[in-house]
């Protein structure tokens, strides 16, 4: 039979693993319309190829899983940021391409700013720490000022009817 | 790892991926990753460059599934497996034109094992077809022969292949 012949010449394998040249395929398409029957052939050789490779099955690092489906997160709200915005396709190729580690957290509780805010801001500290100590010294010595010269001359009693 | 027992419904696993259901996107790469690694794994042995041709892969799988039923495969695992080795063959860096002698095929995977089965002359042809993703046409330039003789040769391998995948 002209079918079983055309199925024995491994073309459907040569189909399932993408060796055929795109005379072989569009062949193969005329053929499956001619003889739906091939369609359970094609089947049945990914079946037997699915079954080979899940017996060789090469667990991946559970990382990947990860950058996966961020990878897929990312592209969809750039996919969304495109089509808001009307972006060109190209721009959106550009986008596709690189890789976006979104740091920004998700409420607007925080605020970012420049690093130099740090040094600016420790700086205010121990300035502020210095007038407190300088403060402290300068009224402990003007008290202690104070009594020296209450003991040298004692303040005269201003008299009630000074007038 | 052995044969998965699980049995998914395909049809509504299909559906599912279509609607951008995470639940069935996780499914999917749980159900099929380690078998397409292993894929891909044959024909770019290098861990690091694999995994980011997973990635890939699946990303692609993930966006592209409503071709799948206009792309003539029977199965989803055909789609996906045919998806694999393309994306595979255009990340991974090859060295072409440097086999001049025999090749050697490392590896216990199926397809490896196929390839060390045949005579010497169709190893090689196997290779750079399968493994290597070059046409006909190329090969038989670089082994100096008529494209028709490759083509002659692809066909005794298919059938080869045929009866080593029924075995």
């Amino acid at each position: 039979m002209e079918l079983d012949h055309y199925i024995q010449s491994g073309i459907i394998e040569s189909y399932v693993l993408g060796l055929a040249t795109n005379v072989e395929v569009e062949e193969l398409q005329y053929m499956r319309r001619l003889y739906p029957e091939l369609n359970s052939e094609i089947a049945a050789v990914e079946k037997r190829m699915e079954r080979q490779a899940f017996a060789e099955a090469v667990l991946p690092p559970e990382r990947l899983k990860d950058r996966i489906f961020q990878r897929i997160n990312w592209r969809e709200e750039d996919y969304h940021d495109t089509t808001d915005y009307r972006r060109s396709n190209q721009n959106q190729q550009a986008n596709y391409n690189n890789t976006y580690i979104n740091i920004q957290p998700k409420d607007n509780q925080y605020i970012t700013v420049h690093k130099w805010w740090k040094v600016f801001f420790i700086a205010v500290f121990i300035l502020s720490k210095v007038c407190l100590a300088s403060a402290i010294y300068f009224y402990l010595k003007y008290q202690m000022q104070d009594k020296k010269l209450e003991q040298v001359a004692p303040r005269a009693e201003v008299p009630a009817n000074s007038r | 790892m052995g044969q998965a027992a699980v049995h998914i419904d395909e049809h509504l696993l299909i559906e599912r991926l279509i609607a951008d259901d995470p639940g069935a996107r996780e499914l999917l790469y749980d159900y099929y990753g380690p078998a397409l690694f292993s894929l891909i794994l044959q024909v770019v042995p290098d861990n690091k460059k694999a995994e980011d041709i997973l990635t890939t892969v699946f990303v692609r799988i993930y966006s592209e599934v409503y071709t799948y039923k206009q792309s003539g495969n029977a199965t989803l695992f055909g789609w996906m497996m045919r998806l694999t080795r393309e994306i595979a063959l255009s990340e991974g860096c090859h060295t072409d034109g440097e086999i001049v002698g025999g090749v050697t095929i490392q590896g216990q995977h199926s397809l490896q094992r196929f390839t060390n089965t045949l005579p010497q002359e169709k190893q090689k042809i196997f290779y750079l077809c399968y493994f290597k993703g070059l046409p006909k046409e190329a090969i038989a330039r670089m082994m100096g022969v008529e494209a028709e003789m490759i083509a002659g040769q692809m066909k005794e391998i298919m059938v080869a292949f045929r009866n080593f995948l029924r075995n």
